[in-house]
């Protein structure tokens, strides 16, 4: 039986107390609306949890071999909404499967970090501005599908994911310059291509002061009851299922987009900076393990997960103080949600699957690698040959690509083995 | 490796460093939130919650109105309103399919079908979807507005709606709501339609909708008949639907209480119908006519009725003005006339002022009084001569009464008998609109109008009902009770509050066994022989008087007449007033006679009073 890493122990607390919260938010919310959302919460949690199982049980190497199919599988399902998806307060971005309503732009997110993490495990992909086409390409086409249900918000997380596992595969200055006066003149084409109704929000996040009581009721209708819900609760909060707010229904979409306002109003201060710091240490961690993993692909992915949730769960809670303009972002592991939840812990799964397989190569490959490894060493020793020796059919022991999985960014073959082992190098 | 390390780390940063604006800002409102987000964002969240009530009322049923034998003369039962909040999102069971509204709206269909009830199923489903209204803002544009509340269907009887409420319950529908509407009805028609009165519709406690009494004992009790409104206690979510856990009741419903009145029904019907034949006589044209009968002894209200009248369905339907829900007897006062005669007398008598032998010289029907330089003559209906104290009642010979009052009382002692009877207070019902008698006060009085008129029944108007309970008194041996309508209030199987009436004595027995003697005189020898010819013995006066205007006479009399039978032991009295009567035949004998005639006759029977004459 494997050992179970300590860091996946800690992500499996951190998502279940999240989880908990989420169970409790959604229960307040669900009261104070007649609706049983916390049973529907938890029901989602509960296959949630399943499918974080299968993808944890299933290495994650194998998945990252496989995401090209999963973020084209995905792809197409993204490509069908506009034509068959449903439309909910005026965005269509959802699509009927088998019964089940689902958004094909949750998957997205974490098809598009598999697919990253796959594009860039080699150092030589991003260290020419050549080489930042196919990712580039990956990055906008869902962009532009997504942009175009349409859901900024979304849409918009793509983009600091997508730098943050290009800055971590080891992008050149000035590729990241590029990147940033592209980005610069994007958004500002992107600012004048916006819907009135999204650049009022922008103003009324950044230009609130100015704006009078009406303007703000107006076109800052979410924005002012949520920090309304917010200032309400004070430090302590006003008790779980006592928010005046949350009670009067004062707070649209509060079960998903502006869930932390809720808790803010309900559990005060206390409650929020617990759910902040939750989230925080969920973040470390899955980047204490991008750290610690030898594999770039296990690392990529790490990266990119750990920014996918720490900026997801940023502009949520942004948006509900106001310091990001309004759009509509799910709080992961709390938000109310099927996909977002299924989608969000099948992420941290993914996360755990690395901790759990920290230098790991496929089981078929190590047993390859380290034959050839052996039989690398022994020939070398009886000088009988200095060719990587071949198996039975004339098919070579470490193919280029393994070779090319195990060496590291000057060349020289990595640790392979577990700790204690002794490293396999060509020099011995 | 040291180079994706420090990468790393750099990201940490960038999200520790995001983190920490988003906490200070947290900190920021939470601690110290800006001035328009502080405690009065809070208060005022609480002023609105308070404001949503968070309740729900429940009318309690209207009490009955019954007749002395049990016979309802109103009664209450609720009907219900059936609404549509199409803005009500449906709340589905688990694994249940989401209804769409049109969905909702077809199942309310079928069960409305199901019970018969026609509605026009095109127009039932467009009301029921449609969710906007265009309004035309003051400007002349255009306004949408929700539609959070539309009527649908009215009318629908408690089995109906609880057929409804089983289907929303099972398919859990939630934004059809029923809202209760009283209904009253009034099975006897007319028969007491100004005595029980009817409800009209009033804001009451904010809600429109609600009845009040507006007239007759649907007024004078309406808080007792009314009952209480039970207030629901309960914790609505933000769409106004009610939460399943914490509902109590804050109020219960408490149903009105029963009325039992004094009132026969039999007795109202002879009464009406003795008023009928009166009114379509057409011996003499009159503006209207009033009754009343009392038990005797005790001066419960039998029935008491006032034409021209109408029913309540004819006021609904707006055949009928409000108007005639006015009852004459207690809300209008008229001149008693020669009525009033017995009264002075008796109280002269009781005084020892005048003997029944004391001779009043009538000459020949005509008569002037003077004082001073100022003078004035009293007529006679017909000449009568000499006539003894007695006989000026039996004959009602108003010079012979002005002869007591001018001649014999003087303005003082005039005063001293008239008001002893406590003409000026009210009869002390329950009922609207009572009014006592009215006449100048002593001060006002004149030594020589008052004084020569009073004692005849001029310069004074009383109610009828009141002049009829004071008349029993000659009767009852000098015991007054205070008129009684209503016998009971309480539950018409349970627990009553019986409303006793307090009698005491306001005239000397001996007298007034001479004043019956006197009364009796004047059905067989006076002007009330109509009531010769009854198999009981009968004491009556009858009474005609001028209906006077600033420009003088106006050629039209109230005519009354007012007796009990059996003389000897008294069993009802009855009163009869004719208003306004023009034409040849205008005494009250001649008028009012033939209808008390008719009420004592056919009331008596009724009762089983024995005959005391062959």
């Amino acid at each position: 039986m494997k050992r179970v890493s300590p860091h996946e122990v800690f992500l499996l607390v951190v998502l279940l107390i999240l989880l908990g919260m989420g169970t409790v938010m959604q229960v307040s919310i669900g009261d104070a609306q007649g609706l049983d959302r916390g049973s529907v919460f938890l029901r989602w949690a509960a296959l949630a949890l399943g499918v974080g199982f299968v993808v944890r049980v299933i290495p994650y190497k194998f998945i990252v071999r496989n995401g090209a199919i999963i973020y084209l599988g995905v792809l197409g399902l993204l490509a069908l909404v506009p034509i068959v998806g449903h439309v909910v307060f005026n965005a269509r971005r959802w699509i009927v499967i088998g019964g089940v309503s689902f958004q094909p732009s949750e998957p997205m997110k974490i098809a598009f970090v598999i697919f990253m993490a796959r594009l860039l495990r080699h150092e030589r992909s991003v260290k020419r501005l050549r080489s930042l086409v196919a990712p580039g390409i990956a990055l906008a086409l869902p962009l532009s599908l997504i942009l175009s249900q349409p859901d900024l918000g979304t849409s918009l997380l793509f983009i600091p994911t997508a730098l943050a596992m290009l800055f971590v595969a080891g992008i050149g200055r000035r590729e990241i310059l590029v990147i940033l006066l592209g980005g610069l003149l994007l958004g500002g084409v992107g600012y004048s291509a916006l819907r009135p109704y999204q650049k009022e929000r922008i103003v009324s996040t950044f230009l609130r002061e100015r704006l009078t009581r009406a303007e703000r009721a107006r076109e800052g209708y979410q924005l002012e009851q949520s920090l309304r819900s917010v200032a309400v609760g004070g430090v302590f909060g006003q008790g779980l299922g006592e928010g005046i707010q949350n009670r009067l229904n004062r707070l649209p979409s509060r079960h998903n987009d502006f869930v932390f306002a809720v808790i803010a109003e309900e559990l005060g201060l206390v409650g929020a900076a617990f759910l902040m710091g939750a989230f925080l240490l969920l973040l470390l961690t899955i980047l204490r393990i991008a750290q610690r993993t030898r594999d770039p692909q296990g690392r990529l992915l790490c990266t990119g997960l750990g920014t996918l949730f720490g900026f997801q769960a940023f502009v949520h809670i942004g948006v509900n103080l106001g310091i990001v303009p309004t759009t509509g972002m799910t709080l992961p592991f709390v938000s109310a949600g099927g996909t977002s939840l299924c989608v969000s812990v099948a992420g941290l799964a993914l996360a755990a699957s690395v901790a759990r397989h920290p230098s790991r190569v496929l089981s078929g490959s190590i047993l390859r690698e380290q034959l050839g490894r052996l039989r690398l060493v022994l020939g070398s020793r009886s000088g009988r040959s200095s060719h990587p020796p071949r198996l039975q059919g004339g098919k070579p022991m470490v193919d280029s690509s393994s070779l090319a999985e195990t060496r590291n960014g000057k060349g020289a073959w990595t640790e392979t083995s577990h700790r204690g082992s002794r490293p396999a190098t060509s020099s011995r | 490796m040291g180079d994706t390390r420090q990468n790393l780390l750099r990201i940490a940063g960038l999200l520790f460093l995001f983190y920490g604006l988003v906490a200070v800002r947290l900190v920021h409102v939470q601690v110290n939130p800006p001035k328009d987000l502080d405690g009065k964002a809070e208060l005022r969240a609480k002023r609105s919650l308070h404001k949503l009530g968070r309740s729900e009322f429940e009318r309690g049923r209207r009490g009955r109105i019954l007749d002395a034998g049990g016979t309802p003369l109103a009664m209450g039962y609720d009907t219900w309103t059936l609404y549509v909040d199409p803005s009500l999102e449906h709340r589905p069971r688990p694994r249940q399919p989401i209804l769409s509204l049109e969905q909702r709206a077809l199942l309310t269909l079928d069960a409305l079908g199901d019970l018969g009830v026609q509605v026009d199923p095109r127009e039932f489903v467009d009301h029921a979807l449609e969710r906007f209204r265009v309004t035309v803002t003051p400007e002349g544009g255009e306004r949408w507005v929700r539609i959070r509340r539309r009527k649908l269907v009215t009318g629908l009887l408690a089995h109906e709606k609880a057929y409804l409420t089983d289907v929303f319950r099972r398919h859990r529908i939630q934004n059809f709501s029923f809202e209760a509407e009283a209904r009253r009805v009034y099975p006897q028609g007319r028969l007491a339609a100004e005595v029980v009165g009817f409800l009209g519709s009033v804001r009451a406690e904010g809600r429109t909708g609600d009845l009040q009494g507006r007239a007759g004992i649907e007024m004078a009790l309406d808080a007792e008949l009314r009952g209480e409104p039970g207030i629901w206690r309960c914790r609505k979510d933000g769409r106004g639907v009610e939460l399943d856990l914490d509902g109590h009741w804050e109020r219960p419903r408490r149903d009105g209480l029963d009325v039992g009145l004094t009132l026969d029904v039999e007795i109202q019907r002879i009464v009406q119908e003795e008023l009928d034949r009166l009114m379509e006589s057409g011996d003499f044209e009159c503006e209207g006519a009033s009754a009343v009968v009392l038990e005797t002894s005790t001066n419960r209200i039998l029935a008491m009725k006032s034409l021209p009248d109408a029913s309540v369905e004819d006021l609904r339907a707006g055949r009928a003005s409000a108007k005639l829900f006015r009852s004459r007897p207690v809300m209008d006062s008229y001149v008693p006339g020669s009525t009033f005669k017995p009264f002075v007398m008796a109280k002269a008598r009781e005084r020892g002022w005048v003997e029944w032998d004391r001779s009043f010289d009538t000459q020949g029907g005509r008569r002037s009084f003077r004082l001073g330089h100022a003078a004035t003559s009293v007529r006679d209906s017909s000449r009568h001569g000499v006539l003894s104290a007695r006989d000026v009642i039996v004959k009602s010979s108003n010079i012979g009464m002005a002869m007591l009052g001018f001649d014999i009382l003087g303005l003082d002692r005039l005063y001293e008998a008239v008001d002893a009877w406590e003409f000026r207070r009210k009869p002390g019902l329950l009922f609207p609109g009572q009014r006592g008698a009215r006449y100048l006060s002593r001060e006002k009085a004149n030594p020589l109008f008052t004084a020569t008129r009073l004692p005849y029944g001029h310069e004074i108007t009383i109610p009828p009902l009141l002049l009829a309970a004071k008349f029993g008194v000659f009767g009852t041996r000098g015991v007054y009770h205070e008129p009684r309508l209503v016998d009971w209030i309480g539950r018409a199987d349970g627990e009553r509050e019986i409303r006793e009436r307090p009698a005491r004595t306001i005239l000397d027995p001996r007298i007034a066994e001479e004043m019956r003697s006197v009364l009796g005189d004047v059905v067989e020898d006076g002007t009330a022989r109509v009531l010769k010819d009854l198999p009981w013995t009968a004491a009556a006066k009858t009474g005609t008087a001028q209906v006077m205007t600033k420009g003088g006479h106006t050629g039209k009399y109230h005519a009354s007449l007012v007796a009990f039978a059996p003389a000897t032991a008294p069993a009802v009295t009855v009163y009869v007033g004719v208003y306004e009567v023009s034409g040849r035949r205008f005494y009250g004998g001649s008028t009012a006679g033939p209808a008390v005639r008719g009420i004592l006759e056919r009331t008596l029977t009724r009762l089983g009073v024995p005959k005391d004459k062959e």
